[in-house]
């Protein structure tokens, strides 16, 4: 589903992606690990295209199509989804609005008829309840006034509406208390079937112990050093990166 | 003397007779003090503070003419339909008030609306009482000119304790094929205890130049409420400039709010006094400009009484070469103890060559007050446009989700869902930069 080679991206003139490889197949769920700094935030922002992070070399190509040569609208329609690390507030626009305008900009790329209104409103509805995200933040503008916990509900839940192809979660646990951390991993798990695929940012083993991912990588410095199952995990929970610090080094 | 005034004086004097021959008496006998007034002093620079951004000189330069025959011309009396709002409307072509047929309902009783011809007949005291008194307290060369040109107006009376069912709309269209200088006027008496809405539609069906004056003098006697939305939605031929004079009685409230669509140049200039205790005054603005437009608003509410409360909002969207500026003040009278006020400009500069001046100020004499103001001059938030386009939204939606939510804010403050639906729409239409933006159902333009 998602080849990524030899990328390497930057930051303001400084490189922070040094050559990442990873192929990640329908179905499967990846997690990426990594000491702060590592990389692990430009790798899931270059394969969006947020326009801050330039990719200097390397090609990422998604089900057989150039990704890097796609605008970030074009991305987000083929598939790709990204739960931000820190979901941004937008006044003034409502939940209801925004998901209106990204879902029939969706369908439209698509091919597909506008959703009717009534209809957007139940399937809003269908989804907010299974994330536990109360009525009242359809009207509100977008993340406004939204707890952190709320903002990390929300993701999930414009995740749920969408459902993308290949989602990624940056760190969509941090900062979550045990229950919601609970609910948003089971709301990601619903989510899960044989055609879809995800790359999760953590830095904590009860989301490994939620997710059961297929495997996990470990970037250090912009490069993937280590990659594993659940087990390479388990063991980085115990560890910590400094075995992994020091064996590079 | 400046040129551009000489003209206004010349003619002025030159038709004086037929000017005051249709005119109402009273409207008559204050125009000797505004010649008077203009002759002494001239009109505003850009010197002066309160013109600081509006050049009047240049926008009074071409050679406009009035419409001395009182002619209302072939006008099409048609719908400016705001749907699902039922109001009480009454029609305006340039400055002459069109004949109604329209009775008032029952359920309206307590509002009268007449021209100042008809007031001169039914009131006269009240007008002689009321008319050109807010106006004259502060001598203003705009005031002045529209006092010794004006030749009728609109006479807006609701009685004590009044509270009519239906809004007032007052559709404002200059439909004239040459250039045309209009100059209107409104009194509006609000007594004790009375509550009503009014809702002004300025229209341009024409791409004629035209110059139009306003003078608007509110009166709100105690526990009075009044909210007077203002919808301009004319073209870039066209030139307004708006005085307000308001006061206000203990516990009375008034609602100013402003939606500039699409205009030329168009500056508001408002004084609003707090007389009684306990007043409250909210004015707003929700400014959506492009090309050269430039919108001024220069704004002063003064606190003369304990307890009274004042808020600005105001905010603008600016594309290309637009202009936007915003000057308010607040003066807190000695003794206006327990003042709260608070003063928002916020401004969007969409296009680098687009320009926002905004100047909120404060004149405090009081010790016991709470007086807050912000403002801001932005571009669009570059982190809210990658998050709605990692979403699927495209750019150019995403951008103007974003404008529109920016003056949203102001079009909440409207209390009629009708006409808040409807600005919706249009402020949507007005962004993806429908050339005209037009009520549904209006007949007025031919479209």
């Amino acid at each position: 589903m998602l080849t990524i080679s030899n990328l390497h991206a930057s930051v303001e003139g400084k490189p922070i992606l040094q050559g990442v490889n990873l192929e990640i197949h329908a179905g499967e769920v990846h997690v990426l690990m990594g000491p702060n700094g590592s990389g692990k935030s430009t790798l899931s922002n270059v394969l969006v295209g947020n326009p801050k992070y330039d990719v200097t070399a390397g090609t990422v190509t998604f089900r057989g199509k150039d990704l890097l040569s796609l605008s970030p609208e074009d991305r987000a329609r083929e598939g790709i989804f990204m739960s931000f690390q820190q979901p941004i507030e937008i006044p003034g626009v409502s939940m209801t609005n925004f998901l209106k305008a990204a879902i029939n900009a969706q369908r439209a790329y698509r091919g597909q008829e506008p959703m009717k209104a009534a209809e957007i409103i139940k399937l809003l509805r269908e989804k907010r309840q299974a994330v536990g995200l109360d009525a009242h933040f359809m009207s509100r503008g977008v993340n406004e006034g939204f707890s952190g916990g709320e903002r990390k509900r929300n993701e999930i839940f414009q995740m749920a509406v969408l459902e993308p192809l290949f989602a990624i979660l940056d760190e969509t646990d941090s900062g979550l208390d045990v229950d919601a951390l609970r609910v948003v991993a089971e709301g990601f798990n619903k989510l899960r079937t044989k055609d879809t695929a995800a790359l999760v940012i953590t830095h904590y083993q009860r989301m490994l112990d939620y997710l059961k991912p297929d495997f996990v990588h470990v970037l250090f410095n912009g490069r993937i050093v280590r990659s594993g199952t659940a087990e390479l995990g388990y063991e980085i929970e115990d560890k910590g990166f400094d075995f992994i610090k020091a064996e590079e080094s | 003397m400046n040129a551009a005034l000489q003209q206004y004086i010349d003619l002025y004097e030159a038709h004086q007779a037929i000017l005051c021959h249709a005119a109402p008496q009273v409207l008559n006998e204050a125009r000797a003090k505004a010649l008077q007034e203009l002759k002494a002093h001239g009109l505003p620079t850009s010197r002066q503070e309160r013109y600081k951004y509006t050049d009047v000189a240049a926008l009074l330069e071409p050679d406009y003419g009035l419409n001395l025959q009182r002619l209302a011309g072939k006008q099409q009396v048609a719908a400016c339909a705001v749907p699902g709002l039922k109001a009480l409307t009454r029609y305006v072509a340039g400055d002459v008030m069109l004949p109604t047929s329209s009775q008032v309902p029952s359920t309206c009783e307590g509002i009268e609306v007449m021209s100042l011809h008809e007031a001169q007949q039914v009131y006269p005291d009240l007008l002689q009482q009321h008319y050109n008194r807010l106006a004259s307290e502060q001598p203003d060369a705009l005031t002045a000119l529209n006092t010794l040109l004006v030749q009728d107006g609109l006479f807006i009376y609701v009685k004590r304790n009044a509270s009519p069912a239906l809004p007032l709309q007052i559709v404002n269209t200059a439909q004239t094929n040459t250039p045309a200088m209009h100059n209107r006027r409104l009194l509006i008496l609000c007594e004790a205890h009375a509550s009503a809405t009014i809702l002004l539609c300025d229209h341009c069906t024409t791409r004629s130049q035209t110059l139009t004056t306003e003078v608007s003098e509110i009166s709100l006697g105690e526990g009075a409420q009044l909210s007077i939305y203002s919808v301009e939605e004319t073209n870039s031929q066209c030139s307004r400039y708006h005085n307000i004079y308001a006061t206000q009685q203990a516990e009375s409230r008034l609602n100013l709010c402003d939606v500039t669509l699409r205009a030329g140049t168009s500056r508001t200039m408002a004084n609003v006094s707090l007389k009684g205790e306990g007043a409250q005054t909210f004015m707003a603005g929700a400014i959506v400009a492009s090309e050269a437009q430039h919108i001024d608003n220069n704004l002063l509410i003064a606190h003369h009484a304990p307890a009274c409360q004042s808020e600005m909002l105001y905010k603008s969207v600016l594309n290309q070469e637009s202009t936007a500026a915003f000057a308010g003040k607040v003066y807190v009278a000695p003794g206006a103890q327990q003042t709260i006020s608070q003063q928002t400009s916020a401004n969007l500069c969409v296009s680098p060559n687009a320009h926002a001046y905004t100047q909120p100020m404060l004149e405090i004499y009081a010790d016991d007050v709470k007086c807050n103001h912000g403002a801001t001059v932005g571009k669009l938030d570059e982190s809210a446009l990658f998050y709605m386009r990692q979403r699927g939204i495209s750019e150019a939606e995403a951008r103007l989700l974003l404008q529109h939510a920016f003056v949203s804010e102001v079009i909440s403050h409207i209390d009629i869902p009708a006409l808040r639906d409807r600005l919706t729409s249009l402020i949507d239409m007005r962004f993806r930069g429908d050339d005209d933006v037009h009520c549904a159902g209006c007949g007025l333009c031919g479209k």
